[in-house]
This record gives C-alpha cells, sequence and structure tokens, in this order.
C-alpha cells in the first residue's frame, strides 16, 4: 500500500518536497509559523480567561500589558500571514500560488485583519486616538489612497515571489508570463510610489493638489486595467486564487473609487463655480428691474 | 521550635515572598477598583454591578474571534507541517 502510494505519487512528493520545503529555510518557516500561531493562541486564550473574573480583568483591560499584547500580537500576525501566503513554504498556497489550504490561507489573513482593529481599538480606548476617524477627516480620499498603498505592495511582493521561483534557475516559465510577472513588479511598485506620495502629501498638508491626485487616479485606474488583463487572466501569473489575484483586484477596485471620487469631486465643483457665477450674474438684473420700476 | 525554623528556611522564605507578592496584588486591586468607582453614589433600588465594576473590556468580542481566529490558523499550520514531516518520512523510506 505504502509502496503503491510512493509509486504513484512520487513526482507529486518530489515537487512538494522540492518546493514545499527548499530545505532547511522552508522547515525554519514552518517551524516558526506554528510556533507563532502556538504563542498566539496561548496569549489570546489567556487574555480571554482574565476577561471573565473582575479581579484579574483589572490587570489587562486598558492596561499597558493590553497594549503591549496588542503590538506583539499584532507583530506575530505579520510574520504567520508573510510565511503562510509564501509558495516558497508550502504551507497555505502551493508552487503556483494558489490557495491549497483554505482555512490556514483566509483564516490567517482574518486573524491580521483582527488584530489591527484590536490595536486600533485600543489605541482609541486608552490613547483616545481615533486613527480611521483620523484617516477620514484628515482629507478626502486619504483612506482609498492608504488601502492603495497597502494592497501595491502586496501585488508587488507576491509578483516578484512568483518571479523569484519561475523565471529564475531551473524551471523557467514562458517569456510571456515571466513578461506578465514583470508587469506585476512594475505595477505595485509606481502604484506605490504614487499612493506614497499622495498620501504623504496628505498627511503634511491636509490636502493635495487635485489635478496631481487626478492624475495619479487615472493612471492607476488604466494601469491597474492592464494589470487585471494580464495578471489575473488564465495565462497569468495571478490566474490562481491567491495573494496577487485577490489583490490585483482589490487595487484595481480601489484605484476605480479613487477615479469615481476624484470625478464626483469635479463635478460638484463645477456646480459650485456654476452657481456662483449664476449669483453674480443676478445682481446686475435685479438693479436693472428695480431702475426700470423707479422709472415707470 | 527554632530546630523546625532552621529546617524548614526556603519554605518559610517562600511562603513570605508569597503573601507579600498577595498582599501588594490586594492593594493594587483595590487601588484600581476604588479609582474607577463612579464617584455618584447609586440608589439602593438601581445598583448596576456593571456599571459599579466596568471590569469587562469593548474589544471582548474582539479577543474572542482572535482566539477562534489563532485556534483554527494553529490547528491547521500544524496538521499541514506533521502532514508534510510524514509524506517525507514516506518519500524518503520508498527511496532508501
Amino acid at each position: 500500500m505504502i509502496y503503491f502510494f510512493c509509486f504513484k505519487s512520487d513526482d507529486v512528493l518530489q515537487s512538494r518536497l522540492n518546493r514545499g520545503t527548499e530545505g532547511a529555510r522552508g522547515d525554519t518557516n514552518q517551524t516558526w509559523a506554528v510556533t507563532c500561531s502556538v504563542i498566539t493562541f496561548i496569549l489570546t486564550l489567556t487574555v480571554v480567561v482574565m476577561h471573565f473574573s473582575p479581579i484579574s480583568s483589572v490587570f489587562i483591560v486598558g492596561t499597558k500589558i493590553e497594549g503591549a499584547l496588542c503590538v506583539f500580537l499584532f507583530a506575530l500576525w505579520v510574520s504567520i500571514v508573510t510565511i503562510v501566503s509564501d509558495s516558497r513554504n508550502g504551507l497555505a498556497v502551493d508552487d503556483q500560488g494558489t490557495v491549497e489550504n483554505a482555512n490556514l490561507y483566509y483564516f490567517s489573513w482574518a486573524g491580521f485583519v483582527c488584530s489591527v482593529t484590536l490595536s486600533v481599538s485600543y489605541l482609541k480606548a486608552v490613547f483616545e486616538i481615533d486613527i480611521p476617524g483620523e484617516i477620514r477627516t484628515r482629507s478626502a480620499r486619504l483612506n482609498l489612497w492608504s488601502g492603495l498603498l497597502a494592497t501595491s505592495i502586496v501585488v508587488s511582493g507576491s509578483s516578484g515571489n512568483i518571479f523569484s521561483s519561475f523565471c529564475r534557475g531551473d524551471f523557467v516559465e514562458s517569456a510571456a508570463y515571466c513578461h506578465r510577472t514583470s508587469f506585476g513588479i512594475a505595477l505595485g511598485i509606481i502604484t506605490a510610489i504614487m499612493a506614497l506620495y499622495v498620501v504623504g502629501v496628505k498627511i503634511m498638508t491636509t490636502r493635495a493638489p487635485f489635478m496631481v491626485e487626478a492624475a495619479f487616479s487615472l493612471l492607476c485606474f488604466v494601469l491597474y486595467i492592464f494589470g487585471v488583463g494580464f495578471i489575473t487572466s488564465s495565462f497569468g501569473p495571478g490566474s490562481p486564487l491567491g495573494n496577487l489575484y485577490y489583490f490585483t483586484w482589490l487595487s484595481f477596485f480601489l484605484s476605480f473609487g479613487l477615479i469615481a471620487s476624484c470625478y464626483e469631486d469635479y463635478q460638484n465643483a463645477k456646480n459650485v463655480t456654476a452657481q456662483q457665477n449664476a449669483d453674480s450674474i443676478e445682481p446686475a438684473h435685479d438693479i436693472q428691474i428695480e431702475g426700470l420700476d423707479a422709472q415707470m | 521550635m527554632i530546630y523546625i525554623i532552621r529546617n524548614n528556611e526556603n519554605v518559610f522564605i517562600c511562603i513570605y515572598i508569597i503573601t507579600g507578592i498577595l498582599q501588594s496584588s490586594k492593594e493594587a486591586i483595590e487601588h484600581k477598583v476604588n479609582t474607577r468607582k463612579p464617584k455618584r453614589t447609586p440608589s439602593k433600588n438601581n445598583i448596576n454591578m456593571s456599571e459599579e465594576f466596568p471590569m469587562r473590556s469593548p474589544r471582548l468580542t474582539q479577543w474572542v474571534a482572535f482566539l477562534i481566529f489563532s485556534t483554527i490558523t494553529m490547528g491547521a499550520a500544524s496538521e499541514l507541517v506533521s502532514n508534510s514531516a510524514g509524506n517525507k518520512m514516506v518519500f524518503l523510506d520508498y527511496h532508501d
């Protein structure tokens, strides 16, 4: 039975072993992922149990210990997501970047999002720093640009990961595949730089030049139209369901949201200008009518 | 008596340290509870324990969700790593 299993799945195993672990580095990463998740589980369980007793909750609710735990868990979860979604480690995604273990992939991302929301909630409750509110009220579209910055970095990183796995070394994919992967890297880097510039300007001066923002939004949107076409098509590097697929589409929707918001602002400004022009013309007519009334 | 004390010196030291820790913890808890009590005195007919001792965190739901996610992630990662190790053993046995 074992022999049959080995005979039938020899190639699969060989490929899995080759790509799955990549020697000691892959093994170390797998061990590190499991260790991080175990540490997180123990810490979170302790915190939840401590919440249920008034005596022990004094030490955790709203204290610096909770803040330190939030930061520590966020850092741990960053490393978990990075390792788990790296195809070279053979955990949640296979060598093509396809989600192989959905529980591990989706719940590691869910845990990451949860660690972020926990940290944000702690900052808001203890230090009264309302990060989402600040982002919303600081400047228009700052949240969209920040999101685009984050997703573009993931697009670039995932493309780079695929490029180093399939466009270098012994197993080189077709030239078109590698060109599309290179395009993914360039797309991620260019849009991340544009997003970083706008986010930086908006944070420093609370408003960016509208024309620059509109031009960058349009450029991002156009680039991501080609991006989703080349990257997520059946022969592209992002065709399997994985980080590259999800984040390319997410970036596309964010850039669409940006250009739609810019267009809306432009229309509002146009309407306001038209209204102001109409208001400035109307008093002249009134005076003339009053003059006519006096003459009558 | 002195003989007993000398023989159990370490035990007494431990008991002394533990008692000290418990005492300081109790004082810390009392201090926290006193500082968290609302200044107004609730009427006897309307005593709200959650208002009196607001110990439950608004983030409890998020912590529970985080616990669930970390449990699933830990289970999935452990299972995958153990399977991977098992497959590797089978593969090496076959080639040996």
